[in-house]
């Protein structure tokens, strides 16, 4: 195994914590912005009172 | 988005810049490996990431246990979110392992026994998704997924004594073991550094998807009501 392949497979290795664990925080955003979308045509006089935390 | 909404995230993508800060400590901060090279540095994200995906187990049997005693669906949505985050962890750690493993063992996969228990625990968590989303809510689903979320925590004492128990190629415990850690105090302290700053940012990604969950389930049940009405 040539050693400066591994710098290349620790980069794949990190991208891919960056990719996958990036990729949730991402939708995890972009749902909560769905949802809030949704809430304000269903209730829309609620508005920023509305607390959904657990 | 509201104001919690938006300080919610903030707090999140302050704990990946801790991420960030230590994966640079363990890639460029601390000493190289003797026998494997650089390669070795994959632990700090290899180890951190299986220990995360084994703790989810627990989360997610805790939440099983909570769903069948009580009535409230909080402990299904924390069960829920575990095995999301359970799923993307097992998938990082046997990626992450195999392109460690190519290196050092000379082959990407191998049937080994601690391989193969932790590919049964990426197939569990995906089952558990699976089985959430195609059952209707309710009391059905509820029993479901927590006798499923109990099944999947027993896999985890099965993949850590998988090297003790079977010969595999996988090394057996360099941390936890008899006569105490193997590995030099400077990188044990980087690793450590790594667990904390994966365990924090997972435990805040938790928490947006289960605020997330509790939101959809409200408005499914607000948009019920309007159609009823």
């Amino acid at each position: 195994m040539n050693p400066s392949n591994h710098s290349l497979f620790l980069f794949i290795s990190y991208g891919l914590g960056v990719l996958l664990m990036g990729g949730f925080f991402t939708w995890t955003v972009l749902d909560r912005k769905r949802l809030r979308r949704l809430e304000a045509v269903l209730s829309p006089n609620k508005g920023e009172t509305n607390d959904t935390s657990t | 988005m509201t104001n919690t909404d938006k300080k919610q995230f903030s707090i999140v993508s302050i704990l990946a810049l801790g991420v960030a800060i230590t994966w640079y400590i363990g890639l460029a901060l601390t000493p190289t490996d003797q026998a494997m090279g650089e390669i070795y540095r994959v632990i700090y994200f290899h180890v951190p990431c299986a220990i995360t995906a084994f703790a989810l187990a627990y989360v997610l049997f805790f939440a099983s246990i909570l769903s069948f005693r009580k009535s409230s669906n909080q402990s299904v949505y924390w069960g829920r979110a575990a095995a999301e985050l359970g799923f993307v962890f097992t998938v990082l750690t046997l990626a992450t392992g195999s392109i460690w493993g190519y290196p050092t063992w000379g082959v990407w996969w191998t049937w080994d026994a601690r391989i193969t228990t932790t590919f049964l625990l990426a197939l569990l968590y995906a089952g558990y998704i699976l089985l959430y989303n195609g059952l209707p809510r309710g009391s059905k689903r509820t029993k479901a997924c927590a006798i499923l979320g109990i099944l999947i925590a027993v896999d985890v004492p099965i993949i850590y004594k998988s090297v003790t128990w079977w010969r595999t190629l996988h090394q057996p415990p360099s941390i936890l073991r008899e006569g105490g850690s193997s590995m030099d105090p400077e990188m044990l302290q980087a690793l450590l550094l790594n667990f904390g700053s994966i365990f924090l940012l997972t435990g805040g990604l938790l928490y947006l998807r289960v605020v997330n969950l509790n939101l959809a389930s409200k408005l499914e049940a607000e948009s019920y009501n309007a159609m009823e009405s």
